[in-house]
Order: C-alpha cells, then sequence, then structure tokens
C-alpha cells in the first residue's frame, strides 16, 4: 500500500472520507469549496448495524479527483483511503453533446466502478441559465436526465439529481442545493454503513479464525484499528475506543490462556527479550514507530502495550476521560508486569522498573498537559496511586543500583547502571528540550547518589502530601515509613524517627500489634542508633515482652536491657557517672496482678505482722535478678477520734475501703486488671491486642457540696476517679522523664518516680535480691505498722542494676490502717438470762488493746455477800491473738477473802483477747419487797388491777453491781448484772366451814425445768397450838417452764389462833439438767391475818307459795340467815365495835345481795343492816323476794357480809383500810357499775344507788368526819355455806320461748 | 462491550486453578483486626501492611457512598486498590465492619461475582460467629467453624 | 407461649434465632454468675424442671395425648409430639435396654446450639441441660421419675446429640411436686 509512505499524513486527525468526483473538472472546481464548508453544516442521523444506537453525525469529505487507482484493490483493508462515493459532475445539456462525449465519459467511469464492485456512485447533472443562452436548439432539460437515467440508473434513478445553477442567489437554486446536499449525505451514510458493515464482517470472520494455524494477531490488529481510525475519523470516538479495548481484552486473554498452556503460535514475537524500556509515549496522536514495530510483526509485548495504550489515552482524553487515563495506567503497568511474568519474558533485572517509572511520569505529565491545577488538585485520588508506584519503582531502582547504601554504588551497581541506561534508548524529539521530561529525571536519578535522593526525596513527599490531603493517613504513613528505612540506610535515624513514631503510634492506636512489633524494632534500631538510652530500654522492654516476636529475638532484647544495667553499674562501681539511673515503665517489664493481705482484713493494730503478697507477672522471656522490690508507702496519721471504739471501727471501714474499685476483697486481695502490652503503647498502658480502640472507661462520680446549714446545694461536680490511667497514655513517659534526682541520694524510690514518691521516702515495703521468672510470681512484703494511721500503696519500681522499672500509680487504690486500742473488760452471761439461786456462768473478756498484761496483774471483784463468785477448781482462760487463733490457756488462781475477790490474769501480749467463765450465784432475796400480800377469799384470789412495771418476762430481777479494779487503769469499772428470779410463789386460804387449809402456788417462771424437792410450811413466830399437816407428795416434783406446782396444807389448831399469822414457804429445787445439780432453797415468806371463821352464811330460795318450782318471771323468796359460830375472842374486843343493848352485846352488820350475772332480780331491799349478837350459834334470818330472769338451774345470787360501823365511834384504822377501802368498796361500787351496764333490772340498778347512797359517808369519814363506815371481814372470816348453789328454775307457762341459761 | 462475550472461551481453566484469596482480614469498626489469616507460605507483615493500608480507601468509599446514597443496600466496595501482585477487595456491613480479602493479581479468574459470592459467605460465617453467646463481640475472633470457612478460601499451600 | 383459649396444636411462629439467643444468653449469664460449669448445669436443669412442670399442663392441653401405657409409648410421644411441637425437631428413640426401663433420644440438629462453640475453658458445660430438666419436670407430673442426661452432644464433637433417659419408678400420687 504505497499511498501510505508517499502520503503518511493520511494517519493524522484531519483525515475526512474520501470522495471522487469525475466529469467535468472545471464545473466541480467551481462548486468545490461551496460544498466542502456546506456539507457538515447539518447533522445526519446514522442508523447502525448490528443494534447499535444511532448517532447524529457531521459528515466531512475529502472530495478528490477520480482516479482508477484511488480505488481499493482485491484484499486490501485500508479504510481510511477507501472512496465511500464517486460523483460524475456534468453540466451537458444538448443531446448531441452528451451523445458525442459526455456519454462515453459516463460508460468508461461506470465500467471501472463496476469493475471495483462500487455501488456508490452519483451522477449530478448541474445546469446553469447562462448556458441556456447560447443554445438555440434547445430540448428540455429534463429530456437529457431522462437519457442519463435510462442509460445508467436504470433501477435506481436516485443515483442521478440535477442541479440547478447553484451559484444563483434564487430560492429555487437554493432548495435544490439543499435537497442536494441531503442526498449526497443520504448517500455517504450508505456507504458508510454497507461498506464498514461489510468491513466489520471481514474483520469477524478473521477473527474467528483466531485459532488457525497461520493466524497473526497482528495482522488483525492493524485490521481492527483500521476501522478504529474509521471511527475516529467520523469522530465517534467511543466507538473507536472500544475498538482499542477489544483488541487489548482479545490480547489479554491470550496471554492468560498462554499461561494457562495453551501457546498460541503468533504470541512468540511477543515473548521476545525486552530490550527498550523506554516507557509510554503518549505525546503523540500515534506512536508510528511501535505502529510499524506491530505491523512488522516484530512489536515486543511492552510495545504492543504501550502503542495500545497510548491510543486509548489519546481518544480518552478526546472523551474528556483524564481520570480514566490514570486508573487504566495503574491496570496496564501492574498488567503488563504480569504478562511479562507469566509469558516468562526475559528482562533486565530492573529494566521494568524503569519502564514503569518512566510510563507513570509520562502519564502524569500527559494529564498535567491537559487538565489545569485545580482539576487536578481535586482528583489526587486518582494520580497519587501512580506517584507511589513511582516512588516504590525508583525505591527499587536505588536499591539495585547501590544508591541508597551509605558508601554509594560499586562497580557492578554502576554496570548494572550503564545496561538501565542503554535500554532507555535516546530520549525522544518532543520531550528533548523539556526540562522535566520522565526520562530526564530517570537519568539524573541514576546517574549520583545525591540526584537520586533528591528525585526520591521528591517524590515520596509529594505522594504523602496528596495522600494526606486526600486523608489518606495510613497510606501516607506507609510512604514516610519507606521514606523512614530509607533514612536508617542512609545512616540518617534523626529524619527517620520522626515517620517511625508517627507510625508507630498510629498502629498502636488502631492495635494492629504486628506493624506494632514491626515498627517497633525499627524504632528500636532507630533510638540505639540515636543514643536515647532511656527510650531505647523502654522500647527494648515492651519488645522482650512482645509475643509476636520469637523467643530468640525476645531475650536478645531482654538482654540489651541488663546489659546496659550491668554496664553501668560496673561503671558506677569504678565510682563514676552514678547518673546512670535509668526509670522505665514497668507495664512492659511486668504487671501487677494481685495484692494479698495476710490477715485478709487490711486493718491491724500497731505493731500487729501485716504480711503483703505481691504477685507480679514478668513478661521478660527469661528470669531476671532484681536487687530491689520496693513499694513506696504514702503514710497520713489518723485523725485522733476518728476512731471510737476501737474495735467496731475495722468492721465499718473495709467496706469504705471497697468503694474503691477493685477494692479489698473478703479475702484480703486486690485484684489489677491485667492488660497486655503486646499491641500496647509506649507505656502499653491499657492497650489490649484486640481492646485496642477501646481506652480504660472513665470512672467518673458525682460529687455534690450541700451547706451544712440549710441542704441547698452549693457546688456540684464530677470527678474521674482513674483520671492518671487515662493521662498516662498521652504523655507517654513523663512520669518517668524526670531527672533521676535520687541518683546522689541513692535511694530507690526516687529514681523515675522521684516526683511523685518524694513524700515519704522513709515508709517503704523493700526486699532484696528478687529473682523474677518468666510468669507469675509471688514476693512477699512484711508492711509497716508501727504508728497508728492510714498507709496508702504508692508506687511499685523494680530495679536491675541501673534500671529501674517504675509502675507510677498502683490502681486501685491499695491502703492498710494500722490503729491503736484501748485494753477493755467486758462481762457477759452465757446464757440469755441469769437465774438467781442458781450458780450461772459469766464470761469474762479482755481485750488488751496496746497494754501488755504482765504477771501478777490481777482483776479485784468487790464482793457482795448476795452475789458470791464461786470457786470452781477448773477454770482456765483463753487468749487469743487479734486473728483469731488460739495463743494458750491457762489455769486462773482465784484468792478471795470476804470483800475482794481477786483473779490474777496470765501475762498476755498487746492486741490479744482473753477469757475465762466464772460461776457466779445470786441469792433470792428472802422476801422481795414487792412481793405483795395476795388477799383472798374462798379460792379465787384478787388481783390489783396495777401493772407490775419492775416485771420483765413475768419474771421478777434483781440486779447486782460488781466494781472491777483493773490493772491498766486507776479507776473501777462497775458491771451490773441482771439476775431473774425463777419462781414466783402465791399463797391463798381455803375454808370449809372451819376448816382451814392453806394453798401455796409456785410458778416456774424460767425457762429452765426444775425438780422440786421437800417443800415444806413453817410458822414464823412459834404457836405450838397451831399445827400444819402436808398434804403434799414426798417425792420429787418436775416443773417443766411456765408451770405451776400447788402444795396444799390443812392448819388445824388446838387454842384460838391469834389475828396474824406469818407462815414461810420453803422448797429445794433444782434444774433438770443437770442431774447431779444441787438443790438450792427457795423460800416464800407470807402472813395471814384472822383465820378462823366467825359467820357462817345460809341462803336459800324457796318457789312461791304453792308452787312446785320456781318460774321465771315469779318472785321466790329468798331466805339468808347468818349464824355466829364463835364466842367472841378478846382481839374481837379492841378491833370490833359492838353495842351494849339490855346487857346483850351487838355488832351491826350489812349484808348485801348483788347479782352479778343478772340472773335475779332482787325485789325491794338488796341489802341491810343486822345487828348480830356477839355469841356463838346466833343467827340471824333476812327474807327477801327475788326474781328469777331466766329458766334452768340459776347460781345463787351472790350474799356479801360486811362490817358495819356507825359513825358514832372514832374507829382505829387497822393497818389495811386503806387497802380495803380502796379494794372492796371501789371494786363492789365499780362492780356494780359494770352490772349495771348489762343488766336490764332497774331494781337491781336501784339497789346499786342505795348502796352508792350508803356509801356516800365514806370520803367524809377519810376526812375524819363521824360517819357509819363499812368494813370487810378479813379473807376466810365468813364462811357461805350456799356458794355456788344453784336452783332449777321452770320457764314461765306461758312462755312460748325457752330461754335456757346456761352459767 | 457487547461483543466481549466472545472472550469467554478460556473460562474453563478457572476449575484448573484451585487460586482462591492470599489473605482475609475481619476488621472491627474502631479499625482493629477481629481477625487476619494470609497464606501461609507468604509474609504475612505484608498482608497486614497492605490490609491496614486498604482501610484508607474502604473509609473514603463507606464516606463517599454515605453522601451518594444513604440507603445504599450494597455492601460490597469492589477493588479498594490494586498493587503489582495483588488485589484488594472491600465489604462493609452495615454495622461497619470492615471485611478484607487480598487476591493475587495473577490469578484472573476470580472475576466479581466470586469476589462478591466470597464476601457473602464471610458475612454469614461472621454473624454465625457473632451469634455464638460465647463470643464476645469485640474479641478476636477464635472459631473453628470460622476458621475452616476461611481456609477453604484460601490457596492451600503448597 | 401463646395462652389462646382452646390450645390448637397450631403453635405460634417465632423466629429461631431470637430463641437460640436468648438461650445462649442465659447460659452464658449462668457461666459468669457460677463459675464452675457442675453449677451451671445444676441451675440449668433445675431451670428446665420448673419449666418442665408448668410446660407439661400446656403441652397435654394442646396435644390431645392420652396417658401413656407404657414407657416406650412415652418414649414415641415426647419424641414424635413434644420435640415436633416445642424444638420443631423429631429425634429418633433408639438405643432401648434390654429392660425397656431406659432410651436414647437422638437428636440430629439441636436447635439450642445453633451457632453456639463452646470455648474451651468450659468442658464441662452440660449447654443443653435445660432440656434434661424440663423432661424430668414434666414426667414428674405426670407420676415418672425419670434420669435424663445428655450422652452424646454435638458441642462436643460428637456428630449427633444424644439424650438418655432412665425410667426409676412410678410416683403415687398425693407427692406434691412444687418448684424445687
Amino acid at each position: 500500500m504505497e499511498s501510505h509512505e508517499e502520503k503518511p499524513i493520511i494517519y493524522t486527525m484531519e483525515n475526512k472520507p474520501i470522495v471522487t468526483c469525475a466529469g467535468d473538472p472545471a464545473l466541480f472546481a467551481a462548486l468545490y469549496s461551496a460544498l466542502a464548508q456546506q456539507l457538515p453544516r447539518e447533522p445526519m442521523e446514522w442508523r447502525r448495524s448490528y443494534g447499535r444506537a444511532p448517532k447524529m453525525i457531521h459528515l466531512e469529505a475529502n472530495f478528490v479527483q477520480f482516479k482508477e487507482d484511488l480505488l481499493p484493490k482485491e484484499g486490501n483493508k485500508a479504510l481510511l483511503t477507501f472512496p465511500f462515493l464517486h460523483i460524475f459532475w456534468t453540466d451537458c445539456c444538448d443531446t448531441e453533446v452528451y451523445k458525442a462525449s459526455v456519454k462515453e465519459d459516463m460508460l468508461r467511469w461506470q465500467t471501472t466502478l463496476k469493475h471495483h464492485g462500487s455501488q456508490d456512485w452519483l451522477i449530478v447533472v448541474v445546469e446553469s441559465d447562462a448556458k441556456k443562452k447560447n443554445k438555440t436548439n434547445l430540448l428540455p432539460r429534463t429530456s437529457i436526465m431522462d437519457k442519463i437515467r435510462n442509460d445508467f440508473c436504470n433501477k435506481q434513478s436516485d443515483r442521478c439529481v440535477s442541479l440547478a445553477d447553484p451559484l444563483k442567489e434564487s430560492s429555487r437554486s437554493q432548495e435544490s442545493w439543499s435537497s442536494f446536499l441531503t442526498k449526497l449525505r443520504t448517500l455517504l451514510l450508505m456507504s458508510f454503513t454497507k461498506n464498514l458493515g461489510r468491513f466489520e464482517d471481514d474483520m469477524r470472520t478473521m477473527r474467528e479464525k483466531r485459532t488457525e494455524p497461520g493466524w497473526s494477531f497482528c495482522d488483525y490488529f492493524m485490521v481492527q484499528e483500521e476501522l478504529a481510525f474509521v471511527f475516529e475519523m467520523l469522530q465517534q470516538y467511543e466507538d473507536a475506543l472500544v475498538q482499542y479495548d477489544e483488541l487489548d481484552a482479545l490480547f489479554t486473554q491470550y496471554v492468560l490462556n498462554f499461561g494457562a498452556g495453551d501457546a498460541a503460535n503468533w504470541l512468540g514475537s511477543f515473548c521476545q527479550p525486552v530490550r527498550s524500556w523506554n516507557g509510554l509515549v503518549l505525546r503523540r496522536p500515534i506512536d508510528m514507530e511501535k505502529r510499524e514495530l506491530i505491523q512488522r510483526s516484530e512489536a515486543s509485548l511492552l510495545d504492543l502495550r504501550s502503542y495500545l495504550f497510548s491510543r486509548q489515552c489519546t481518544l480518552l482524553i478526546f472523551l474528556q476521560r483524564p481520570w480514566e487515563v490514570t486508573q487504566r495506567a495503574l491496570e496496564l503497568l501492574h498488567n503488563c508486569v504480569q504478562e511479562l511474568r507469566l509469558l516468562e519474558v526475559s528482562v533486565l533485572q530492573g529494566a521494568l522498573d524503569c519502564w514503569v517509572f518512566l510510563s507513570c511520569l509520562e502519564v502524569l505529565h500527559r494529564i498535567e498537559g491537559c487538565c489545569d491545577r485545580a482539576q487536578l488538585e481535586a482528583n489526587c485520588s486518582h494520580t497519587v496511586g501512580l506517584w507511589t508506584y513511582a516512588t516504590e519503582k525508583l525505591k527499587c531502582l536505588g536499591d539495585l543500583c547501590g544508591l541508597v547504601s551509605k558508601n554509594g554504588p560499586n562497580s557492578e551497581d554502576l554496570n548494572r547502571t550503564v545496561d538501565l541506561l542503554a535500554g532507555l534508548g535516546a530520549e525522544r524529539p518532543e520531550t528533548a528540550n523539556s526540562l522535566q521530561s520522565p526520562y530526564k529525571k530517570l537519568k539524573e536519578a541514576l546517574s549520583s547518589v545525591e540526584t537520586f535522593e533528591k528525585h526520591y526525596l521528591e517524590l515520596s513527599h509529594a505522594a504523602m502530601e496528596m495522600y494526606t490531603a486526600i486523608g489518606r493517613m495510613r497510606s501516607a504513613r506507609l510512604v514516610g515509613k519507606s521514606l523512614a528505612e530509607f533514612y536508617m540506610r542512609k545512616g540518617d535515624p534523626q529524619s527517620a524517627d520522626g515517620f517511625l513514631q508517627d507510625s508507630l503510634k498510629s498502629y498502636v492506636a488502631e492495635g494492629w500489634s504486628l506493624q506494632v512489633t514491626h515498627t517497633r524494632r525499627q524504632v528500636a534500631e532507630c533510638q540505639k542508633l540515636l543514643g536515647q538510652t532511656e527510650d531505647y530500654l523502654q522500647t527494648c522492654a515492651l519488645l522482650a515482652s512482645d509475643a509476636n516476636l520469637t523467643d530468640e529475638e525476645r531475650k536478645h532484647f531482654c538482654q540489651e536491657i541488663l546489659n546496659h544495667a550491668n554496664q553501668s553499674s560496673q561503671t558506677e562501681s569504678q565510682g563514676e557517672s552514678v547518673d546512670q539511673k535509668v526509670a522505665l515503665s514497668m507495664a512492659a517489664f511486668a504487671q501487677l496482678r494481685e495484692l494479698r493481705f495476710q490477715p485478709a482484713s487490711p486493718t491491724v493494730h500497731v505493731g500487729a505482722a501485716l504480711q503483703l503478697e505481691l504477685r507480679l507477672c514478668s513478661l521478660m522471656p527469661v528470669a531476671v535478678r532484681l536487687e530491689q522490690l520496693a513499694v513506696s508507702v504514702h503514710f497520713s496519721l489518723e485523725q485522733p477520734g476518728q476512731r471510737g471504739s476501737s474495735l467496731s471501727t475495722p468492721q465499718r471501714r473495709i467496706p469504705a475501703q471497697c468503694a474503691a474499685p477493685g477494692g479489698v476483697s473478703p479475702e484480703g486481695a486486690v485484684l489489677f486488671p491485667a492488660i497486655s502490652p503486646a499491641g500496647g503503647g509506649p507505656l502499653g498502658a491499657g492497650m489490649g491486642g484486640a481492646g485496642a480502640g477501646a481506652p480504660a472507661a472513665l470512672e467518673l462520680y458525682e460529687i455534690q457540696d450541700r451547706s451544712p446549714s440549710d441542704n441547698t446545694l452549693n457546688t456540684t461536680g464530677v470527678v474521674c476517679k482513674n483520671v492518671h490511667l487515662l493521662l498516662r497514655r498521652q504523655d507517654s513517659a513523663t512520669s518517668l522523664d524526670t531527672p533521676s534526682a535520687g541518683g546522689s541520694g541513692g535511694s530507690v524510690t526516687s529514681g523515675g518516680a522521684a516526683a511523685v514518691a518524694m513524700e515519704d521516702s522513709s515508709q517503704m515495703l523493700k526486699t532484696r535480691d528478687v529473682t523474677l521468672l518468666p510468669g507469675n510470681n509471688s514476693i512477699p512484703f512484711t508492711a509497716p505498722s508501727q504508728k497508728p494511721g492510714t498507709y496508702t500503696l504508692r508506687q511499685l519500681s523494680a530495679m536491675v542494676g541501673q534500671v529501674q522499672f517504675v509502675l507510677p500509680h498502683i490502681y486501685p487504690t491499695v491502703q492498710y490502717e494500722v490503729y491503736s486500742q484501748e485494753p477493755q473488760l467486758t462481762i457477759e452471761p452465757l446464757t440469755d438470762n441469769l437465774l438467781a439461786g442458781l450458780p450461772q456462768k459469766v464470761k469474762f473478756t479482755i481485750v488488751t488493746g496496746h497494754y501488755t498484761v504482765k504477771k501478777g496483774d490481777a482483776l479485784q471483784l468487790s464482793n457482795t455477800d448476795s452475789m458470791p463468785i464461786l470457786h470452781t477448781n477448773s477454770c482456765t482462760a483463753r487468749i487469743v491473738s487479734s486473728t483469731g487463733e488460739l495463743v494458750g490457756e491457762s489455769a486462773l488462781s482465784i484468792h478471795s477473802s470476804e470483800k475482794v475477790t481477786s483473779i490474777s490474769l496470765p501475762p498476755t501480749l498487746p492486741y490479744h483477747t482473753l477469757d475465762f467463765q466464772l460461776d457466779v450465784l445470786c441469792h433470792i432475796p428472802a422476801s422481795p419487797a414487792r412481793l405483795e400480800t395476795e388477799r383472798l377469799t374462798n379460792g379465787e384470789v384478787r388481783h390489783r388491777p396495777k401493772s407490775r412495771t419492775r416485771y420483765n418476762s413475768g419474771m421478777a430481777s434483781v440486779d447486782q453491781k460488781v466494781s472491777i479494779d483493773c490493772p491498766w487503769s486507776i479507776y473501777s469499772t462497775l458491771i451490773s448484772l441482771t439476775f431473774y428470779i425463777p419462781f414466783k410463789a402465791k399463797h391463798s386460804l381455803l375454808s370449809a366451814g372451819k376448816r382451814k387449809y392453806i394453798q401455796v402456788c409456785l410458778q416456774n417462771v424460767s425457762d429452765t425445768n426444775f425438780r422440786l424437792m421437800d417443800p415444806s410450811l413453817t410458822q414464823r413466830q412459834q404457836n405450838s397450838s397451831l399445827e400444819l399437816d402436808s398434804l403434799n407428795p414426798k417425792e420429787q416434783q418436775l416443773v417443766h417452764s411456765k408451770q405451776s406446782v400447788f402444795c396444799l396444807w390443812e392448819v388445824k389448831w388446838a387454842s384460838e389462833p391469834p389475828a396474824c399469822l406469818q407462815f414461810s414457804f420453803v422448797a429445794s429445787f433444782a434444774p433438770t439438767e443437770p442431774a447431779d445439780a444441787e438443790f438450792k432453797p427457795y423460800c416464800y415468806d407470807f402472813q395471814l391475818e384472822r383465820v378462823s371463821t366467825l359467820y357462817c352464811l345460809r341462803a336459800e330460795i324457796q318457789p312461791a307459795d304453792g308452787e312446785p318450782q320456781c318460774r321465771t318471771g315469779t318472785l321466790c323468796g329468798l331466805d339468808v340467815s347468818i349464824t355466829r359460830l364463835t364466842e367472841p375472842t378478846d382481839s374481837e374486843r379492841d378491833d370490833e365495835e359492838s353495842t351494849e343493848s339490855e346487857g346483850l352485846r351487838t355488832t351491826k352488820l350489812m349484808y348485801e345481795v348483788v347479782d352479778n350475772s343478772s340472773n335475779w332480780a332482787v325485789c325491794g331491799k338488796s341489802t341491810g343492816v343486822v345487828s348480830m349478837p356477839v355469841v356463838a350459834s346466833a343467827t340471824h334470818r333476812v327474807l327477801m323476794e327475788v326474781m328469777p330472769l331466766f329458766a334452768g338451774h340459776l347460781p345463787f345470787p351472790s350474799i356479801k357480809l360486811l362490817k358495819y360501823l356507825p359513825h358514832n365511834v372514832t374507829p382505829v384504822i387497822p393497818p389495811d383500810t386503806d387497802s380495803c377501802l380502796e379494794n372492796d368498796n371501789l371494786s363492789l361500787l365499780d362492780k356494780g357499775l359494770e352490772d349495771q351496764s348489762d343488766t336490764a333490772s332497774l331494781r337491781s340498778r336501784g339497789s346499786i344507788h342505795s348502796l352508792g347512797s350508803s356509801d356516800q359517808p365514806l370520803p367524809p369519814a377519810s376526812r375524819g368526819l363521824p360517819m357509819p363506815r363499812l368494813e370487810p371481814f378479813s379473807p376466810g372470816q365468813v364462811f357461805n355455806c350456799s356458794q355456788g348453789r344453784q336452783v332449777l328454775v321452770l320457764p314461765a307457762t306461758d312462755d312460748h320461748i325457752l330461754e335456757v341459761n346456761a352459767t | 462491550m457487547t461483543c466481549l462475550c466472545f472472550l469467554c472461551v478460556s473460562r474453563d481453566y478457572d476449575e484448573l486453578s484451585s487460586i482462591m484469596a492470599v489473605c482475609i482480614a475481619v476488621i472491627a469498626k474502631e479499625n482493629y483486626p477481629l481477625y487476619i489469616r494470609s497464606v501461609p507460605t507468604q509474609n504475612e507483615l505484608k498482608f497486614h501492611y497492605t490490609v491496614h493500608t486498604s482501610l484508607d480507601v474502604v473509609e473514603e468509599k463507606i464516606s463517599s457512598v454515605g453522601k451518594a446514597l444513604a440507603d445504599q443496600r450494597e455492601l460490597y466496595l469492589g477493588l479498594l486498590y490494586p498493587t503489582e501482585d495483588y488485589k484488594v477487595y472491600g465489604y462493609v456491613t452495615n454495622s461497619k465492619v470492615k471485611f478484607v480479602i487480598v487476591v493475587d493479581s495473577s490469578n484472573t479468574s476470580l472475576r466479581d461475582n466470586e469476589i462478591r459470592s466470597m464476601f457473602r459467605k464471610l458475612h454469614n460465617s461472621f454473624t454465625d460467629v457473632m451469634c455464638n453467646p460465647f463470643y464476645i463481640p469485640g474479641d478476636p475472633i477464635q472459631s473453628k467453624a470460622f476458621d475452616s470457612m476461611v481456609s477453604a478460601m484460601m490457596v492451600q499451600a503448597c | 407461649m401463646s395462652r389462646q383459649s382452646n390450645r390448637t396444636s397450631d403453635s405460634k411462629k417465632m423466629n429461631s434465632e431470637l430463641f437460640t439467643l436468648t438461650y445462649g444468653a442465659l447460659v452464658t449469664q449462668l457461666c459468669k454468675d457460677y463459675e464452675n460449669d457442675e453449677e451451671v448445669n445444676k441451675q440449668l436443669d433445675k431451670m428446665g424442671y420448673n419449666i418442665g412442670v408448668r410446660l407439661i399442663e400446656d403441652f397435654l392441653a394442646r396435644s390431645s395425648v392420652g396417658r401413656c401405657h407404657d414407657f416406650r409409648e412415652t418414649a414415641d410421644v415426647i419424641a414424635k409430639v413434644a420435640f415436633k411441637m416445642y424444638l420443631g425437631v423429631t429425634p429418633s428413640v433408639t438405643n432401648w435396654s434390654p429392660a425397656g426401663d431406659e432410651f436414647s433420644l437422638i437428636l440430629e440438629s439441636n436447635p439450642l446450639v445453633d451457632f453456639v462453640e463452646l470455648p474451651d475453658n468450659h468442658n464441662n458445660l452440660v449447654y443443653s441441660s435445660l432440656l434434661c430438666g424440663v423432661l424430668r419436670g414434666s414426667l414428674e407430673m405426670v407420676q415418672m421419675a425419670v434420669d435424663v442426661r445428655f450422652a452424646q452432644d454435638t458441642l462436643r464433637g460428637d456428630n449427633v446429640t444424644e439424650i438418655r433417659m432412665k425410667f426409676i419408678k412410678r410416683i403415687e400420687e398425693n407427692l406434691p411436686a412444687g418448684d424445687e
């Protein structure tokens, strides 16, 4: 295809589809320009084959003179040179001329076209009036057209158009002109569609053959590219691009298949070794050299790829898609590298790097060429990839050519460099004169160490800036790291440090342990070079404890620390440079896991032994020997008065302590949160590999300050309890960077943590020569406890030679209390109540506190005879230490004189407890004053309404005061013990006619059961005439708790007994448990008065006359007879007022009939006064009427008999009159009132009134005015025979309701 | 590209290549690794760096997606970035847990669909891990089931 | 459990994940509260028992099964009706002891243990021992004292889950069986 060679110009962008013109050249020439410019005016819709979307396109054409050789020969696939349309121009208008010449030409033209099989032709007949002028013999113009049509376009009449003289401005010409243009366009497009369609079909068929042997990719490439060109020519860049992409994909696929094993023979050319690597060329629209290489199938893979990409690039830029270029570029470069590997193409080492490097920069330049700054900056994200890629590649080249090593490149490096440069060939013309061409850059970079560094730094920084700009910090740091590595290799740790620290921080922050480890190692190296000993050792510690490293590595770093420690300690031993001390954070070295107090309660008394066990988990790979392990303690004196009773306080304070999180557990252990420094920061504070992102949680507490006066809120706020933890992670080593002030002082705490622990380094827990094995170690300490106060553990520091590991804060706070305590004596009963009358055990407890019980110290108990201390030979004291274990026992010696009992105490150490038990006995007071004499009538005992306030649980109590002199104080302690009397006794006098019985009721009010033995009743003042014979069993009796025993005696007398008899009841009792308990006496004294019976009352109830039985509602007779039983005794004379009447001494009695149960209505007087003669068997009868209110067996109404003393006498008041007054009358009165409330009987109420009236005068009597007075008989003086008798009462006959009263 | 269909001549080679992911990582919302495992034969550290760096792009994509269409259901982030040797793909759950799969560049058999399905598998398996009552969210994943699933996705060291 | 008036056997749908997770949460909480696994197993069993003594009523109500004539029938009811109804699985009844007083329920899948992987520090934990309690409790309410234990457990790597049930004795009426 020579035409190419002679005019390669057609491969510029300016080419247009070719249209040939035959016929009259002059005519065409006249029209050419107008045509050329008017054709593209209007777009034309192009309908495409293969369902591709129709496009509007502006057609242009390149009109050329028709030559036969323009027509494509067989098999020529060139499209650009292909004439799409052939036009024959003529303006002849008379048949002669036509027949003569024009027809011939047309025929020839036609045949040539036919011969070349081209259908796309058009005949234009231009008619101009000018011509017509001089023509005389005119044929109608149409006839010419017709002729032509007939001759040539037999079927397609549209192939012939007439153009009415176009150079005229007439509307007619305009019209024909435009219609002509349209025709032209249509025909062009038809031709395109036809020819391109045919072309594509051919192309496809060609492609289908690609598996056949002879097939060549390059040829195919050329063909399809031709298509691409045409599309490009038609400005259909999309379609053009598609062509290239297809080629690209096709090729890629082939390479892959090749890699996968099927060798396409044509690939051979691409597998040839790479000889030139001068990067992409994107400045030319078409890189002819490479294209020809491809055409000659001599292109290497890189050539092909480069060419392909350059074309794609061009088109993309036409399409305004620069960023796609960069992206595709990156893919391309990666892809090429891969493909070369895949095809095992032999490449000079570093050649590819050069190629990639150049290409990256080329692309970047190209892009910069077609975008403005703003755009570029907005799209860093697209370009940065190329920048970094270039940077990496340059780095590789640097390494390869020995440009990074400290001492420049050696000879073979240089040779390599030369070879590489050789592969670049000469710089291309178009960049030759630009200063910053990639080519120049590369050459320069490889030329010398300095220039390399310059360019490398330039690139790296550019990349980093872009990354930072678009917020890809991680990527930026990665570049930074490689930069750091570069610096390190150049022996410039100073510059490296920053980058390393920066990235280390970020990795730590995000908890990527592997990176952390890796970076940290580099940091270590860097720090070592920089001689930052402290930091270096710190890093070493972290690395030594890093699980990601192998044991060897860890050992190595551990060794580094130890080496430093020893070396500097040696220098110190030589007496120089003492300030070698280095303080490091303990976090990386070992972790405090647990603190355990022994004894468990962290509150001890002064001088007590408090053990503190430290559980330390060493993270070092090897055993490390510590010269010293120390805990600095902060001591705060206890405020006076803070500790009231020192015994109770410990229990109170421990919880208070636990309030601090992770406080002392009941077992006395404080647990510390385990933190793994693996992913840890410079201090490894709270950085779990996983828990990384999350910092230690804030412990916030609300504080409210209220004014004491009116609880109003003054201020409120929030306190963070673990500030140090949180702050510590930020200012990594501040607490440690403090200059080793202690170096001079030499004290250990003053090492790193001087600032913190200075306040008192006197208080310290120390142990020397500890060896920490890897893993958990437990180290015991003895805590100081000389002074009372609060001891807070502040810092933990481990010392290895000159290196010292410090845990600046022990958190959660751990503290223990030391208190001092006064000695104390307490006495408490063993049983809940002490019982009087029996030996009881009492426990003496002495808490020695700070006092030491020396030999000979004794307790002096002042005796009271009511409570003797019983000597029990087996009385031993237990001595218990403060921690509660038994220290010793020793027998007590008790000496007692009549005044004091002294108990000599065994020697006892301070803060011990001494306890022993003693038996004491409290005698039951003979007749307790408060035991009241019971007044009683037959059987029933009347209680006074007064409540017995001094009774406690029904038991009478006796308080015993004991004063004790303790050896430790000059004051004697007064202790009172309360004893309870186990029994309560009651007596009563029972009468049967004249016979008398005494009953004593003994009630066991205690909780213990007793055995009771021989109860006896004796008269106190001896009166022989009186004899008591017991009706009680002889044997023992059991009295269970809350039970009572009754004892009975019959009283007999020969001669009249004295008015007042005094008895004392004695029984001996013993607790049922133990069986051998000895019996103790219980005695109860009481007295009885006027025991003998004076009067006998007898009542009878007769039914109404003629009635066999009483009936309800009918009156019955109540016949009361009072009989005097005894002669008056002289005792009677003085106390009983009697009147002489006709020689008969009488006494006035008042009777009273009361019915409590309102069974009876007493009709008429219910009370009356009778005068009785004072002689034996004198009888007085009273008759009255009562009416039964109910049917049934009704008890008799009760009848009382009282002495009636008329006013005219001034009576001698018997000792217990007041009692009798208040007792009987009132009780009688209010009994009446009670009845009144429930009885319906007016009468009975009336009777009360009458009684009341009779009572009226009483109070004045007490005032000494003469008034009649009532006086009761003392118990037993009146015997009521009909007591408790009943009478049958029948219901009234007419009663239809039967009322039965059950009483 | 309508005409690319013909390129599928060599899909059958994929079956031959058992090559799958070379590194698989699960990264917590806070960007620390919950799980990261790579082909034993190759330099683990390198993968860690790669994965970590890829987070840049992940975040970029997440935020851009967030801006563009908030209710975007698409969890697959596609190719994060290619390097000469590896292709790094990303996937983010709505709980902002990230999955990263690194594939060997030479391995072109893996097309988007395969990667997607790998991620889907990964996601399901991860969900199961989360549902294990004994697993404490935020802790590194130590689950046999998950392990085996991952190793199934990874090239066998041979 | 849905308290519809007449307990038809169509039980309400419930999301199985929620169910599984709920149980999981329960177990793990127990593990936190009682350090040792044995104690946890006991607690689970106890809870199960308390569920059982209630659930049996519901079961009898919605599945109108009459009283079983022998242990084999009971086994079938448990497997085919009860498990189906409450866990949606139908274990197979096998390994009858010659005396016919002991058999195994083989669960191919145990809905309680989906997703669950026992960590190494819980070797003695019988994760699903709640089931034992439920069986024990509910059978006790129908006067059957049984001993239920896990013979195999997929969580421990066995390929099926096997619950072994042993009949101990009939409980006479008037024995009050309340919550433990």
